[in-house]
């Protein structure tokens, strides 16, 4: 984890740090891993009218 | 939030985010890799989700989720100074009670189901399913709602300050945006 503007307590996550922080969310959300919420995603297979399934979304570039 | 470069824009927008989240929480904020080039989007999240919060005005605890998206662009028209900018592309900022139970949920995510930006009330008539339109919605006015409708404590080295504070990044946030609300 790097500091990363003049302010402190601003973290920016490496894409592992990322993907360890997203797939512990997604997890405790919806109980499947990074991986298979990933799989879902890029399939257009995940339920989109849920607000927790959007808000998990706007995370994915902490993975990728 | 402009600045002459790439990371001097990132900067602008994120070191006033993060101290107006500081009246609320010492929680840090957590921001993905840094998209050097391009316009990837990056995104923000806090350390803590939810965060855990003391609203007198309810006399209960609230959880709050706070996510949003953002993009770095560069605009050959300005001055070089304020020649790059960040612009935010989604938000999803939420409200729920000590149970989990939604409370109220601000959501902005085009290209995902409701393409404007809109609020979910629980309760009443309409519930949560229902799309209310609103403006584009700022961390800093939803941190204000805590902070002076519910009565959140603020943190002890912003008791006498974060108003002042809430309102010096939200007047900056209105001045550099490039939509209107």
């Amino acid at each position: 984890m790097n500091a990363i503007t003049t302010e402190p307590g601003v973290i920016e996550l490496t894409r592992d740090e990322g993907r360890a922080m997203l797939d512990q969310r997604v997890r405790r959300v919806l109980g499947i891993s990074l991986g298979d919420f990933e799989a879902a995603y890029d399939a257009g297979t995940l339920d989109m009218s849920r607000s927790d399934v959007i808000g998990l979304v706007l995370l994915l570039p902490f993975a990728r | 939030m402009p600045g002459s470069t790439r990371a001097k824009a990132r900067d602008a927008f994120l070191a006033p985010l993060k101290r107006s989240l500081s009246c609320v929480t010492p929680a840090q904020l957590l921001v993905s890799r840094f998209a050097r080039a391009g316009d990837e989007v990056e995104a923000l999240a806090l350390s803590e989700d939810p965060l855990c919060l003391r609203s007198a005005r309810l006399g209960r605890v609230v959880q709050l989720q706070l996510r949003q998206q953002f993009r770095i662009l560069k605009d050959d028209r300005e001055p070089r100074s304020s020649r790059w900018h960040v612009s935010t592309c989604a938000y999803f900022y939420q409200l729920d009670d000590e149970s989990g139970r939604e409370l109220a949920a601000w959501h902005w995510h085009p290209g995902v189901g409701v393409d404007y930006p809109h609020l979910h009330m629980s309760g009443g008539p309409l519930g949560k399913a229902f799309h209310l339109p609103t403006g584009r919605v700022s961390i800093e006015s939803l941190l204000s709602l805590l902070l002076s409708e519910l009565a959140v404590k603020p943190t002890r080295s912003h008791e006498k300050d974060w108003d002042a504070i809430l309102r010096a990044s939200e007047r900056r946030f209105i001045e550099h945006r490039r939509w209107h609300a």
